[in-house]
C-alpha cells in the first residue's frame, strides 16, 4: 500500500507544509441516470500526451495547468508520460498507460452492460501542480465544458 | 489527501504510488477497481464518500 512514509523526505516536507484547499461546501451532484446507463469519461493526471500531435507538458514553476484532449481511439502505446514527479513508479505507467487511462476497461464495461457508453474524448492533466489557481479558474472550467459538450455523465479521475 | 481536500467520491486503493488501479498489465484488477469506483455513483448522498477498496466484497 502507498504510504506517506514511502515518499522522499523532500516530498514529505513539501506535503506537510502545503496549504491544502478543502472543497467547502462539499461538491455533490446526484447522477441523472444509473451507472449502467451513464456515459463515462476519464480524467487523468498522468500528463499523457500524443507526441507529434500534442505539445508536451512544460516543466514550469507551479506546474503546467494545461490540458490535453485524448480521443477514445488514441493509441495508448504511443502516449508519452508528461508527469515530472519521480515520486511514483514511472515504469509502470510507461509500460501500461491503460493503468492510468483505462479506456479499454471502460470499453469492456460498456460491452458487458456495466456502463452505458464510453465518451468520445478523455482528458489528461499534468500532476504535481503546486499553484492551481489557473487550473481552477481556467482549465478546470474548460474541461467541464468539453465533458458537457460530449454529454458525459461521469468523469472518473485517475490520479497519478 | 482525499480526507483533507474532500472530493465528492473517492475510492482509496492499497497499491503503491504509480499504480492507481493496480499493477501494470493486471487488467482484471484494474477493471475491478474501475468498476468499484464507478459503483460509488449509485450510492445516495450526501457526500463526500471515501470508500476503502479493500473493504469491499469484490476483491479476488
Amino acid at each position: 500500500m502507498a504510504a506517506f512514509t514511502d515518499l522522499s523526505l523532500r516530498d514529505r516536507l513539501l506535503m506537510a507544509a502545503y496549504p491544502w484547499r478543502t472543497i467547502d461546501p462539499p461538491a455533490w451532484a446526484q447522477p441523472l441516470r444509473p451507472v449502467s446507463a451513464a456515459r463515462v469519461a476519464i480524467v487523468t493526471s498522468a500528463g499523457f500526451y500524443r507526441p507529434g500531435i500534442d505539445p508536451p507538458f512544460r516543466s514550469i514553476a507551479g506546474g503546467d495547468v494545461s490540458l490535453r484532449i485524448l480521443p477514445v481511439d488514441t493509441r495508448l502505446d504511443r502516449l508519452e508520460l508528461g508527469q515530472v514527479s519521480h515520486s511514483f513508479d514511472r515504469e509502470a505507467l510507461a509500460t501500461d498507460p491503460g493503468s492510468a487511462l483505462p479506456i479499454p476497461h471502460l470499453q469492456a464495461l460498456a460491452a458487458a452492460g456495466g456502463i452505458g457508453s464510453v465518451a468520445p474524448r478523455h482528458l489528461s492533466f499534468n500532476g504535481s501542480i503546486l499553484a492551481p489557481g489557473r487550473l481552477t479558474k481556467e482549465t478546470g472550467p474548460e474541461a467541464a465544458r468539453i465533458l458537457a459538450e460530449d454529454q458525459v455523465d461521469i468523469a472518473l479521475f485517475v490520479p497519478v | 489527501m482525499a480526507e483533507r481536500v474532500g472530493p465528492p467520491r473517492t475510492l482509496a486503493v492499497p497499491f503503491p504510488f504509480g499504480h492507481p488501479l493496480g499493477g501494470p498489465h493486471d487488467f482484471a484488477r484494474q477493471l475491478s477497481v474501475v468498476g468499484a469506483a464507478l459503483a460509488l455513483l449509485d450510492r445516495p448522498g450526501p457526500g463526500p464518500i471515501l470508500e476503502d477498496y479493500q473493504r469491499l466484497d469484490l476483491v479476488t
